[in-house]
């Protein structure tokens, strides 16, 4: 199923409309999770459902060339480290676990100056490693699902 | 709410679940369960849950068909019984 399909105008529409729009729109609903539905999770779906459709459109080696299998399992470690490593750090800060209003964002207010608080700062990382999680564990589900096989082999 | 589109939706979602158990095609079952998860999420929106349409729509109707399609391809395209 993972044959290159020829029509040019599915490919245009794929790529140059369908999926910079869902991916745009999962960095919508992953930014303003906190003020609006959505969230990390939700976020996750979306991105991982773009890089799929793109993956579909194209042809197989193309479209794995830049989220390989160990890159997309780096990336749903990575969230997993990001979500479990804040709420560690909260508990080295002095608070309990997840509790990322103690631990001192500040620094990052001083590098970056946008003006949150520390429990928004903190609750955006979390959602950051909640969207990197979903969105690698999604993709390489479907990357394994969609392998190319020979199909006679499971015939009958 | 617009009673009438909810009402709609409900006969569809009760018509497109109904056909995917109804018909024998894997693939036009794996269709038809796409087309319910949209309405599912249509209707969640309607009732003012866009959290869960959200998430229902990107995996329902997104994702899932893609993983089932893809089960699909690693076995008989059609139903045994």
């Amino acid at each position: 199923m993972t044959d290159r399909h020829d029509s040019v105008l599915l490919h245009f529409v794929v790529r140059a409309v369908m999926v910079p729009a869902i991916l745009l729109f999962g960095l919508y609903v992953l930014v303003h999770g906190d003020a609006s539905p959505g969230g990390g999770f939700q976020a996750g779906a979306i991105l991982a459902g773009g890089l799929i459709l793109s993956r579909l459109s194209l042809s197989g080696d193309e479209g794995r060339r830049l989220f390989s299998r160990p890159r997309l399992v780096m990336i749903a470690v990575l969230g997993m480290f990001l979500y479990a490593g804040t709420g560690v750090a909260a508990m080295l800060a002095g608070g309990d676990y997840l509790d990322y209003g103690v631990i001192a964002f500040e620094s990052i207010d001083r590098i970056l100056p946008i003006g949150l608080g520390r429990r928004e700062i903190g609750i955006f990382i979390i959602e950051v490693g909640v969207t990197l999680a979903v969105f690698g564990t999604l993709a390489l589900v479907v990357d394994y699902l969609t392998e190319p096989h020979d199909p006679e082999e499971t015939e009958g | 709410m617009v009673w009438e589109l909810e009402l709609a939706l409900y006969g569809l979602l009760v018509l497109t679940s109904v056909i995917a158990l109804w018909v024998r095609d894997l693939l036009a079952a794996v269709a038809s369960l796409t087309v319910y998860s949209f309405i599912a999420g249509t209707l969640m929106a309607l009732m003012g849950a866009v959290d869960v349409a959200l998430t229902e729509i990107a995996l329902g109707a997104g994702v899932t068909g893609v993983m089932l399609i893809g089960g699909i391809s690693l076995m008989r395209r059609r139903s045994s019984d």
